[in-house]
C-alpha cells in the first residue's frame, strides 16, 4: 500500500512538474519563432484603423540586442515617419523606457503602458521575450481561428508578471501545437479589464526561422479601433552596448 | 430553434466583421504600404533631415504687450541651425537670432566631436538645472519656466569631445571668451547679431563624467572652470517601477547671482550696502521625484535651494528698497532681469510641481505646473494644452499666472497673466 501511495506521489509531482515546465518551455520557444534571437534591426509599420477607415499612421526603425545578463531585449526605436517625431528615440534600458527628443535635447522616462499609436503602446514596439517577464500556466488545449481566418488547434496559456515594469499584468496566450507558433493574445490590466485582443500572422521566412511579420491589435473596449504592425526588413546587426546609454541618444544615427 | 439559428448566425456576421473590415482595408493599403516602403528605401527612413517652423503669439491679457516669434529649426546629417525671429506689434522692430549653428563629425564608432554655436542643455532636474553651466544668453525674458529658458537662450561658441564607452561616458568641452567690444559684429544689439558677448563672456572648460553606479542608478560628475574658479557638480537618479528619484547639485566658491547683478550693473552703494556681495561658497540644488501612472499621468515634485538666493529677510529688504526712491526701484529691477537673462532663481528655497497628461482627450496632452516661493507663499502656474492636429501640425496654447501680495516675489511682476498662442509645422 505504501508502495502505491509512494508511486502515485512520484506520477503525481512529475505530472505537475512536467505541466509546469511545459508551459514554460511553450513560451520560450514561442519567444523564439516571435523574436530574432540576435542582435537585429528592422523597421515596424504601423497604422491605425477607426471603423475600418485608416486613421494614423507611423513608421519606426528598431534596434534591439540581447543583453548578457538579464537575457531580456534591450531596444532602440527611432520615429522616422510622421515628420512631427522625427527623430525621435524610444529607448529600452533594465525594464526602463526613456524618450528622447530632439527639439528639446531632453530625455525623459516614459510609462511603456503610454500610447504610441492607435492601440501601440511604446511597449509593444520593444522587443520582449515573454518567458523572461512572466509565470506560464497551462490552461488548456483549445481550437481558434487565427488572423489568418484558419483554424488552429492550440495550447492556452495564462502569463502572470513578475514584476510591474511590464505592459500587461496579465495575458491569455494561445501558442500552435505544433508549431508553437503564437496565434492570438488577449491583454489585460491587473484587474482583468481586456486592453488589447491581438492576432499573429502573415508567418514569413525571416533570419533563419518563420516568424509572424504582422501583428493586429483590436481595442479591447471597441473592436471598431484596430491598429496593425508590419515588420520588414530584419537583417542582424553589430550593436555596440554603449547605444544603449543615455547619454548617447543625441549622437544616436543607427550607424 | 430559429432563434438559436439567427443568434448563430449573427454571431457568425459579427465575429467574422473584424476581419473581414480589416481584410477588405488591407487589400487598399496593400499597394499604399508597398509605396510607402519604397519611398522610405529610396529616402532612407534613417534620414536625419528635419525642418519645422514654429509661430509663436505672446500677449498680455490686458494686450499692451503683444509680440510675435518666428522659430525656423533645420537638422541637417552633420550639422544643426537654429533661427528665431522676434518681431513686436512694430514691424521695424525685430531681431533675428542663430541659436544653434555647429557641425558634427564622428571620428571613430564611439569618439565625437562637435563644433560651432551649440546650446548645451545639462542637469536632470525639472525645475532648476544647478549644474546647468551653460546657462545665461537668455533672448526670450517673457519666461520664468526653466524648459522656456533653455530652449530660448543663445547656444555658445564651444568645442566637444565625447568618448563613448560601455561603462561610462566621457566629455571634455572649451568654450573661449569673446572680447566684449559692443563695436564688433558678434556684439551686435541691432537686428541681426550673434550675441556672442553675453554667451561667450568667460573662458571655460570642463569634464563630465557618466557613469552607472549600479543598475537603477545613473549619475553623473562635472567639473567646470571659469574665471570665477572651479564649480563642481553631480546629477544622480534612480529609477524604479514608474518612480525616478533624483539629485542634482552644484558647488562654487563665487559671486551670488544677487551680488553679482548688483556688481556687474555697477549699482548704488546702497544696495551694496543692504546685500551680502562678497565671494563664498554657493551651493545650488535641487531633491525631486516623479511619478507617471497606468494611464499616461506623470506627476513631478521638486525642492530647489540656492544658498545666495533671497529668503524672507532677503525680500522684505529688496521691497523696502524699492519703495526708496525710483532709482532704487529700477536698479532692483535690473537685478530681476539679470536673473532671468542668467537663468538663476532668485529666491533661496523654492517648490517646483508638475503634472502631465497625456492623451487627455483625442490627441490631446495637457500639462500644468507650478513654482512657489516657499518664503512668501507667492507662485507662478502655467497651463498648456497641446493638440495634434494631423501629422504636420501642431497648435498649442498656454496661460501663466502669477499668484501672491504685491510684495512677494512672483505677486510683483507686472505682467501676471500671460497667454500664448504656439502652431508648429513640420516640412
Amino acid at each position: 500500500m505504501k508502495k502505491i501511495i509512494l508511486i502515485l506521489m512520484v506520477l503525481v509531482v512529475t505530472i505537475s512538474s512536467d505541466g509546469a515546465i511545459s508551459a514554460k518551455n511553450i513560451v520560450s520557444k514561442s519567444d523564439k519563432i516571435r523574436n530574432i534571437g540576435k542582435s537585429f534591426y528592422q523597421k515596424c509599420y504601423i497604422t491605425s484603423y477607426i471603423n475600418a477607415k485608416k486613421s494614423e499612421s507611423m513608421e519606426v526603425s528598431i534596434y534591439s540586442k540581447i543583453s548578457q545578463s538579464s537575457g531580456q531585449y534591450r531596444t532602440l526605436v527611432r520615429i522616422t515617419k510622421p515628420k512631427k517625431d522625427k527623430n525621435k528615440i524610444i529607448m529600452r534600458q533594465n525594464k526602463k523606457l526613456w524618450l528622447y527628443d530632439p527639439n528639446s535635447k531632453a530625455s525623459i522616462q516614459i510609462s511603456p503602458r503610454q500610447r504610441l499609436l492607435g492601440q501601440t503602446s511604446n511597449g509593444d514596439v520593444m522587443t520582449s521575450n515573454f518567458s523572461l517577464d512572466y509565470k506560464a500556466r497551462l490552461i488548456k488545449s483549445e481550437k481558434i481561428k487565427g488572423g489568418d481566418k484558419k483554424m488552429h488547434n492550440c495550447y492556452l496559456l495564462e502569463l502572470k508578471a513578475h514584476n510591474s515594469d511590464v505592459s500587461y499584468p496579465f495575458i491569455e496566450y494561445w501558442v500552435e501545437k505544433k508549431s508553437f507558433r503564437p496565434i492570438r493574445g488577449k491583454f489585460y490590466t491587473a484587474g482583468k479589464k481586456l486592453l488589447k485582443d491581438v492576432y499573429y500572422r502573415k508567418y514569413r521566412s525571416v533570419m533563419g526561422a518563420t516568424r509572424p511579420t504582422e501583428v493586429l491589435i483590436f481595442d479591447g473596449f471597441s473592436r471598431n479601433k484596430a491598429t496593425k504592425m508590419k515588420f520588414s526588413g530584419a537583417r542582424s546587426m553589430s550593436i555596440p552596448d554603449f547605444w544603449f546609454r543615455r547619454s548617447y541618444l543625441p549622437k544616436f544615427s543607427g550607424k | 430553434m430559429r432563434a438559436i439559428l439567427i443568434i448563430l448566425f449573427l454571431s457568425l456576421v459579427l465575429h467574422s466583421e473584424n476581419f473581414d473590415f480589416f481584410d477588405k482595408d488591407e487589400d487598399q493599403t496593400r499597394e499604399s504600404t508597398t509605396k510607402e516602403q519604397n519611398a522610405t528605401h529610396k529616402e532612407d527612413g534613417n534620414s536625419p533631415f528635419k525642418t519645422n517652423i514654429e509661430l509663436i503669439h505672446k500677449s498680455d491679457l490686458e494686450g499692451e504687450d503683444d509680440s510675435q516669434n518666428i522659430t525656423f529649426n533645420q537638422t541637417f546629417s552633420d550639422a544643426r541651425l537654429h533661427i528665431d525671429y522676434d518681431v513686436s506689434s512694430d514691424l521695424d522692430d525685430y531681431r533675428v537670432n542663430i541659436k544653434e549653428a555647429y557641425i558634427k563629425s564622428k571620428l571613430s564608432s564611439n569618439i565625437f566631436f562637435d563644433i560651432g554655436r551649440i546650446n548645451i542643455r545639462e542637469g536632470i532636474s525639472l525645475g532648476y538645472n544647478a549644474t546647468d553651466y551653460f546657462k545665461g544668453g537668455g533672448i526670450n525674458f517673457d519666461s520664468l519656466a526653466t524648459s522656456d529658458r533653455q530652449g530660448n537662450r543663445l547656444g555658445s561658441l564651444l568645442a566637444q569631445g565625447t568618448l563613448f564607452s560601455d561603462n561610462y561616458t566621457l566629455k571634455l568641452i572649451y568654450s573661449p571668451k569673446i572680447n566684449t567690444d559692443p563695436d564688433a559684429f558678434w556684439s551686435d544689439k541691432e537686428h541681426i547679431g550673434l550675441g556672442l558677448d553675453t554667451t561667450n563672456y568667460t573662458h571655460r572648460y570642463g569634464i563630465d563624467l557618466d557613469v552607472k553606479l549600479f543598475k537603477s542608478l545613473s549619475s553623473s560628475f562635472a567639473l567646470h572652470n571659469n574665471e570665477e574658479g572651479w564649480h563642481f557638480g553631480s546629477r544622480l537618479s534612480y529609477a524604479e517601477e514608474g518612480w525616478i528619484l533624483y539629485s542634482e547639485n552644484s558647488i562654487k566658491k563665487s559671486y551670488s547671482s544677487v551680488s553679482k547683478a548688483i556688481s556687474e550693473l555697477e549699482f548704488s552703494d546702497t544696495l551694496k550696502e543692504n546685500f551680502d556681495i562678497d565671494k563664498k561658497y554657493i551651493y545650488q540644488g535641487s531633491l525631486g521625484a516623479s511619478y507617471t501612472t497606468e494611464n499616461n499621468t506623470a506627476i513631478s515634485l521638486e525642492y530647489i535651494y540656492n544658498s545666495g538666493g533671497l529668503d524672507e529677510d532677503g525680500w522684505n529688504r529688496y521691497f523696502e528698497l524699492s519703495s526708496i526712491s525710483a532709482g532704487l526701484e529700477r536698479q532692483l529691477s535690473a537685478v530681476r532681469k539679470y536673473h532671468k537673462v542668467n537663468e538663476e532663481m532668485m529666491g533661496k528655497h523654492t517648490l517646483f510641481g508638475r503634472i502631465s497628461i497625456n492623451d487627455i482627450f483625442l490627441n490631446t496632452d495637457f500639462s500644468f505646473f507650478s513654482f512657489v516661493d516657499l518664503s512668501d507663499g507667492s507662485s507662478m502656474s502655467r497651463a498648456t494644452v497641446k493638440y495634434d492636429y494631423n501629422e504636420d501640425i501642431i497648435f498649442e496654447a498656454s496661460i501663466t499666472k502669477m499668484f501672491g501680495e504685491d510684495q512677494s516675489e512672483y505677486g510683483s511682476l507686472d505682467d501676471d497673466t500671460i497667454a500664448t498662442a504656439k502652431v508648429t509645422y513640420h516640412f
